[in-house]
Formats: C-alpha cells, structure tokens, sequence
C-alpha cells in the first residue's frame, strides 16, 4: 500500500495557513441572539481591557481550514495504524451516532435523577459488563482516562494501608521494567516511591522480585500481556509474592485486547484492574482523547471507590449515592466520560461475550502472524519461542538501519509502529494489529516494512505533507502560539 | 496439519475463517487455542450478552435515549459547572472527520500535521483568551486542571499549603482535595462575603503566608459572582512567594477581565463545543505563564520546520512527559482531550472575537433579565448577592423549597438546583443557570412554579 498525503501549500515555506493569517479585519461576526433585554453595565474594574485577538472568518473559510487540516492528518479511517500499545481498532461509526441522539448529548449533570434513567442503566449495565470482563466485584467507571484510573487506583491503595495503620511503612510501588511510563508517574502523583522491577527473558524476574517484595511495599503495578506482548506466565506466583508481602496487585488493562472474553484479571489474584475503553473497547481516540479509564477492585475494596456510587433501588430507579467515609472523594466533576461509556456499552452489546473473545484471539493471531513474517529480517528480542499476544516489539538493531528511518519510511504507507518503545528493547518497533485488520492489510503492511530495509531511508518520509521536521530547535525556542511564531 | 480455525464472524472483525486457517497453517499450530498455553486461567466470560443487531441496538437505545428529559425539549436552569451552549453545526461535523476522530495522539508528526496545526492554533486561542502565553492541549475536566495546578504549585515552590478563596464549585473543590491527598497537601478554604458573594479579600490574605504554594480563586464564583479583588490577591500571593491561579469561564473572557489583567500565573477552565453529555467526555482547559514552560503538566504543540524550511509542528518539550520522565514527570496525563480541543477551536473560530463578545452580552442579558423577572416574585430575594453576576445567579426562597423542589420534579423544566445548607446562609437558597438559548417563554415557566408555590403559603 503505498499513500499520498494531501497538501495544500500557500506559499513554498507555509502549506495550510494559520487561521490568524486568515483573518479579514472589517468582517462581520455571525448572527447571534441578543438576549432577552436585561441591560447589564458591567463594572469598570472587572471589564476586560486587552482585546482578545481571535480571527475574523467566513464560516466556509473555517469549514475548508480544517477540512485541509483534516486531509493532512491519518487516522484508523484511512489505514492501518499498527501504533504498538495504543490498540487501534475500527470504531464503530453507530456508536458515534448513538451518543448523538438528544437524550444521550443534551443531558446536564445537575439533572435530578429520575430524568435521566435512560443514561443511568446504561451506566449500570456497562458497569455489570466490565466487571465480568475483569472478574471484580465492584468499579467506577468515573475515570476519564486509563492515567487517570491508575492514579484513582493508587489513591485507593494509599487509602486502604492508611486505615490499616501502615501507610507510613508501605511507601514503594513496584513496577517492571517494560511499564508505560504513566504507571510510575501515577504511583509519584500519589506520594510512593517507585522501584523498578528488572525483566528476564520477557518477563517479570521473580527472583528480583522476591528480593524487594517485602513489608514497605504496597502495590505491585504490572500490564498483562506486558509492553512485550508477553503475557507473564507465572502471574499466579507474582501474585503470590505480592499477597505474601501484604501489598496489593494492581492490573493495568491497557493491552486488555489480548485478553477480554478469554481471561479475567481477578482469577489472576489482581485486586485492582483499569480498562482503557478507548482502546480494547473501540471508542475513538480523537487525537489524543477523551478515553474512559473505569477501574473494578475486589469487595474489600469496594468502600475506597470515588463517590458518587451508582445505586439501583428496590424499585429498580437508579440513583447516586454520595455517602461513604472511606472513599477517596471526587476524581472528576460529574460522572464519568458518558460519551464514552455508552460507545463502549454498544460496542460489547454489538460483539458480545463471544465476539469479544473471538476479538482477543483474531487480535493475537494476527500479531503472531506477523511476527513470524517479519522473524527472518527483524529479531523479536526476549522471549524466545513464546507465543505473544496482541503485539510485539521487534528491533532495528542488526538491520543495518534506524527504527526511526523504518518508522519515517513507513509513513509513506501508513502509519509507522510505537518506536524506542518499551526502553529495554534496542531500536524498538513496537507493532499491534488488532482484530479489525484484514490479511491483506497485515501482509501489504509487513512488506513495507522488509522493503524499508533495502532502501535509503535518509530522506524520508517523502508522501506526507511536510517532511523530516526539526523537534530539537522546537524545543530549543517553543513557539507554542501564533504570536510567538508570527511576532 | 489440519487447522482449526475459529468460526466467528462479525463486521467488526477483519478476518475470515479462510484467513484464519491460513495464518495458523503459516505458524505451524492447529488452533487459536495454542497462542494461549502460558495464560493459567481462562475462564472466558459468562454474564455477557449475545451479539446484537445494529438495528435492534438503535431501537433499544433510542428508547432509552427517549427515557431522558433533555435540555433541548425542556427548559434548563441548572448551571453550577455544566452549561447549555448552543454549539454550530460546523463544530459536530468538523470533530466527526474520521482522520481526526481515528487518529492517536500525534507522536509522528509528518503524518499528523493536521491534528497537530489545531492544537497549535487551538493553544493561540485561548493563549489570547487567557492572556498567558503557555497552553497545553490538554486535560480531562475543569476540576483535573485545577488538581494538576496545585501539583505544579507543589513542584515550582516545594511548598503544601493550598488556599481556596471565596465560593468554590464544590464538585471541583472536591476534585482539588482529591489531587490533593495524592500529593499530601493540605486545602484551606477561606470565607465570602455574605452580603456581595465575593471572596472576602482579608479572610484570604490572612491564610497566605509563607508555606502557602498556590492560591486559587473563581471567578464567576460557585454563585455566578465575579470577582474584584483577584488582583489583590495575586499581589499578596506573590509576595509570599506563592502562585496564584484563577478559574475562568471560557466565554466570559469576552468581556470580563483576564486571567493575565489580574496577574494571575497559572488558569484553568473548560471548554465549550462539546455536548454537555451528562457533564463527560469534557475539557480542562490550562493555561500558565512563560516563566513555568518547563514545569507545566501534559502536551505542548510547537512550531517548526521540516528540512527544506517548511513550517511544520510537533509534540514538544516531551521530556516533561510521563513517557520520557517516568516518575519524575510533571504529570501522569497521556491520553486527554483533544478532540474536544479541536471543537473548541472550531467553535472560537467560527464566533470570533467580536461574535464571542455578542455571545457574553447575550448571557450577561439573560442573567438580568431571569434575576430581575425572579426578583419580582413575592417571596423570592433575586439576586441574592449584590455582586455583579454572570450566567450563574442566587435567589433566596422564602416560601417551602421542599415543595418547590418536589414541583420542579413533576413539571417540565430542569433546574434550578439547591444549594446545600454547608454555606452558612440558611436553607432557601437556589442557584440558577441561564445560556444563551434561554427565552422569556422558559423564564416564565419557571416564575409561574416559583410563584405558584410562594402563593400556597
């Protein structure tokens, strides 16, 4: 698959112009409502007295900026989009159109309960649906985002060896070495140290960890299948090394695609799971957000959860409930991303429990599929011999080229994998299919990637609308606005 | 060998039974099942659903869609830190294009210019709007930049003390204690004035002091005051060595005065663009000054240019990130907002300067003209404070608020909502919220409930 990508240039040095440079100064402002004729005189000292400089556009001048801008961005709708740990996947066109309808989008927070029944059992039964999935017997689903759960996560924690008396002892959280880097940048945020566990042969080093595992320890935070796509076989003994120490396993379920409808968390012995919605359960990831980072706990965990807590009364209404003295409070204002819980609810009625499970295996097929194809040409570091699931790490080391020369190349054809990522692999290219690629997409997407090795890279990539661009002098001198790029 | 190939198909799913069974005979296996051996247990799922039609889906879910009263049916009231904005057609059909809605966060920029353009001109927007020159892109909510502001305080100064002046949301407040805990700093909330609902500037300054990090102010207040005495207490902050951050209204902006007219360092706010959605997915908007670039939490989008000088943007100072910095970065935010960012520039766009300021107008209209129909209802105290109100206003209720409460219920309009008895004003009270798409025809229905109950007395 080879790809152009549009270009619109106004000048040689500038393609799609900024919306500032756009900007007509005598135009009109859009038809507004006046309002409904109180006259307010808004007091000298709080009126604002520096104009505001926004542009002054014709509405089709904005409708064509950002279709341009559009034209020069690629997303899962235009090609395959192996981003390594991000699980790329088709997003349901309907889910979008049933978060649309007037009942789902025109709801206030601030609305008495008994008005939004409707959105409330959604709630309810996405919540019922999860913690099946993760094998838990309580969640929220208030966190807007999988960082956002695992520091409601680690705020439970802290909470639960606070009212045991031993907070002050237990300040480490142990996290391997092939962790996002928002596991430990969580456990900081709530105050623990981080200890970094080592990895052997793929997989945690249990001997490294019974080393460490002892009574200052409060949480083992670990992915399953890790950064790897390995998923860690001796999980149950992990657990019981954790357990043992009197810490708490924490699940992060950001590769939970290779898993769902086959494996749960909880028959792991995990006592804190957070699902990435945006990711294995297919609401779109928007350029960077909004997600959904719901978090499921065992029972005696349960109390620890954000208020406020969906009830569901004898009468079978729901409501909210705000009490609770050991909960860690308010994560968010609101209620959760409901936007993205109801894509999500849709997308686990639409599959089901089975096709959630066939999801899992067609996603790890695909992987291994791949892997083996590129095995000759690429070495898959760590773990030899055993099967990976939803993704792998391949390494550039020994090709002869750069990971990011492969990555810049393989924009011409699509999108590039996740690369120098996990950290312990060399010249790292981190690939995940997911199931909603076809064969010929995987194949077509692998030759890119052995052709790349017969090929001068140097100048690449040459199909996008810019190309190699200078990140060293951004961030020498940011220019983080129009006026300070403009003057 | 023969292969076992797995049957299932859904649209959703990019494999065939053939394909499947060419794969596994590739890898040498018999079945799915064999990629599995190292997971100990699988149990699979039992208490899930069997797949559904999408035409059954939309009958089930337009039903229950229909279970809700929405704010577009109904007249709405209720403000508090969700409002009802109109938002232009433009913005829901720019932010449904699938290369921006399918995309991920921008990591390989050459390809992602598009995304990566918005977010530049995205941040210059409300960099204008805020007045201070360091825009991220961005966070989850209002509340969760406000909890990453004291964070940021906590790391720029070394200092645990957080001062919360005057009428504070209190689901934001609650948010703020939430960040709060994880960092172990302490919260000191400071009293208003109960006569004007402004922060009473010298409860304030006396709790600043020199284990103070950060002081932090509405403004509109929880009330819908604005406040006047912000740039005070900036002054006094600073001349503790604290910062000080305001909490904004995006719209407002138009009109009232900045964040950076009153010295502040840091603000947050949330966007508009987006439906309200049962108040999520949202934006936290943040926003700081040039002196803390280095310091601030989440993504940052920079110009440059690509090798034969053609400008271009990237993700930039990335080594504040968690994915860089690990545990010692600014914050543990990956995924955030951004295509609700995209709808905000969209929306900022399409009103525009003067647009935005007509659109204030209207709200700030509307605020006086539902305080004043409110006002000269018998019973009713309307507005409660004497401070000068926006979008948000109080009313004091003399008459039975439990059947008002109960009589709002059973009619068609949503809201107003009570204010809880933590403010030491009595009981009675009831914030209201209006926008731009209220009409005279909503603010009579409600004077009619209001003064239908006033009258049973």
């Amino acid at each position: 698959m080879r790809y152009k990508q549009a270009v619109y240039s106004s000048s040689d040095t500038v393609n799609e112009p900024l919306l500032a440079e756009l900007s007509q100064e005598t135009r009109e402002p859009p038809e507004l409502p006046s309002g409904l004729g109180g006259e307010p005189h808004i007091p000298e000292s709080l009126s604002r007295k520096n104009k505001p400089c926004l542009p002054r556009v014709s509405e089709l001048t904005v409708v064509r900026h950002f279709t341009r801008l559009s034209q020069m961005n690629f997303g899962v709708d235009t090609g395959s989009y192996p981003l390594g740990s991000c699980t790329m996947k088709y997003n349901p066109k309907f889910n979008d159109s049933a978060a649309s309808l007037p009942g789902f989008a025109h709801i206030h927070p601030g609305q008495h309960e008994s008005t939004v029944q409707g959105a409330l059992h959604i709630i309810w039964e996405l919540q019922s649906y999860l913690k099946e999935i993760t094998g838990m017997e309580a969640i929220t689903v208030q966190p807007a985002a999988g960082a956002h759960g695992e520091y409601t996560g680690m705020l439970i924690v802290k909470s639960y060896f606070r009212d045991k008396g031993e907070l002050a002892t237990r300040r480490k959280v142990l996290i391997p070495d092939t962790a996002h880097g928002s596991n430990p940048a969580s456990a900081a945020m709530a105050g623990f140290e981080v200890l970094t566990v080592p990895s052997r042969d793929g997989e945690v080093d249990l001997e490294a960890l019974e080393r460490v595992a002892d009574n200052a320890v409060a949480a083992f935070m670990v992915t399953v299948p890790n950064t790897l796509g390995i998923f860690e076989s001796r999980i149950l003994e992990v657990s019981r090394i954790i357990h043992r120490a009197g810490g708490l396993m924490y699940f992060d379920g950001a590769n939970m695609n290779a898993l769902m409808g086959v494996a749960k968390p909880g028959d792991f012995g995990f006592d804190i799971a957070h699902l990435n919605l945006h990711k294995a359960f297919s609401t779109p990831h928007g350029g960077g957000g909004p997600g959904s980072g719901p978090v499921a706990v065992r029972s005696f965990l349960e109390e620890y959860l954000p208020v406020p807590k969906l009830r569901r009364g004898t009468s079978g209404k729901y409501y909210w409930d705000y009490s609770g003295e050991k909960s860690i409070g308010r994560i968010r204002e609101g209620f959760g991303n409901f936007g993205v819980l109801l894509r999500a609810y849709a997308y686990i009625r639409a599959l089901g429990g089975e096709g959630l499970r066939q999801a899992a295996r067609d996603a790890v097929l695909s992987s291994n599929y791949a892997a083996k194809r590129l095995r000759e040409k690429y070495p898959i570091p760590f773990g030899d011999g055993k099967p990976r699931k939803h993704e792998f790490v391949a390494s550039a080391k020994g090709t002869g080229k750069r990971a990011f020369d492969i990555a810049k190349h393989i924009l011409n054809n699509g999108h590039a994998p996740t690369i120098y990522f996990p950290q312990i692999v060399v010249e790292a290219l981190m690939i995940e299919f997911t199931e909603t690629e076809t064969k010929a997409e995987i194949d077509a997407y692998v030759e890119g990637l052995l052709d790349a090795l017969n090929k001068d890279l140097s100048h690449e990539p040459t199909n996008t609308s810019v190309g190699r661009l200078d990140e060293v002098s951004a961030a020498r001198q940011p220019k983080l606005n129009w006026r300070e790029l403009l003057g | 060998m023969d292969v076992e190939p797995d049957e299932f198909g859904h649209p959703y799913l990019g494999l065939t039974k053939k394909e499947r069974g060419e794969m596994l005979g590739f890898l040498g296996i018999r079945s799915a099942d064999e990629l599995f051996v190292d997971v100990p247990i699988k149990n699979g799922v039992k208490g899930l659903p069997s797949p559904a039609s999408e035409s059954l889906l939309f009958q089930e879910l337009y039903a229950l869609n229909k279970q809700n009263k929405n704010c577009l049916d109904h007249p709405c009231f209720l403000g508090g830190g969700s409002h009802l904005h109109y938002v232009p057609a433009v913005v829901q059909r720019i932010c449904e294009r699938g290369e921006f809605l399918t995309s991920y966060t921008p990591y390989q920029p050459e390809i992602s210019q598009g995304m990566l353009q918005a977010m530049f001109e995205y941040q210059s927007m409300i960099s204008e709007l805020t007045g201070l020159d360091v825009v991220n892109a961005s966070h989850y909510t209002y509340g969760t930049s406000l909890g990453e502001a004291a964070h940021m305080a906590n790391r720029v100064t070394g200092r645990k003390k957080i001062v919360v002046c005057g009428a504070v949301n209190p689901e934001r407040l609650g948010v703020l204690r939430a960040y709060a805990y994880g960092r172990d700093l302490s919260v000191v909330q400071t009293a208003f004035d109960s006569h004007s609902g402004e922060l009473d500037p010298e409860a304030a300054c006396n709790q600043i002091d020199s284990e103070t990090a950060l002081v932090y102010s509405e403004s509109p207040n929880y009330f819908g005051v604005v406040e006047g005495s912000l740039k005070d207490l900036a002054s006094r902050a600073h001349s503790k060595g604290a910062l000080f951050c305001q909490g904004f209204d995006l719209i407002s902006l138009a009109i009232l005065k900045s964040p950076a007219e009153v010295d502040a360092d840091m603000a947050v706010g949330d966007g508009v663009g987006s439906p309200m959605s049962l108040g999520g997915p949202g934006l936290g908007l943040f926003a700081a000054d040039k002196k803390f670039v280095r310091s601030v939490p989440g993504r940052l989008v920079g110009a440059t240019s690509d090798r034969s000088g053609k400008r271009g943007y990237v993700i930039t100072l990335q080594t504040r990130e968690q994915h860089i910095r690990r545990e010692k970065a600014t914050s543990n935010i990956t995924t955030n907002s951004s295509i609700i960012a995209l709808a905000n520039a969209v929306y900022l766009a399409l009103l525009g300067t003067d647009g935005l300021k007509r659109l204030a107008e209207a709200i700030l209209s509307n605020t006086v003209y539902t305080q004043r129909e409110l006002g000269r209802l018998r019973g009713v105290v309307s507005p409660l404070f004497s401070g000068f109100s926006y979008q948000d206003f109080v009313f004091g209720f003399e008459g039975d608020s439990d059947r008002l409460e109960q009589r709002l219920m059973d009619s068609d309009v949503l809201g107003p909502s009570r204010i809880g008895s933590g403010y030491g004003l009595g009981g009675g009270l009831w914030l209201v919220g209006v926008s731009e798409l209220t009409t005279k025809q909503h603010v009579e229905s409600l004077a009619n409930i209001i003064g239908g109950v006033s009258n049973e007395v």
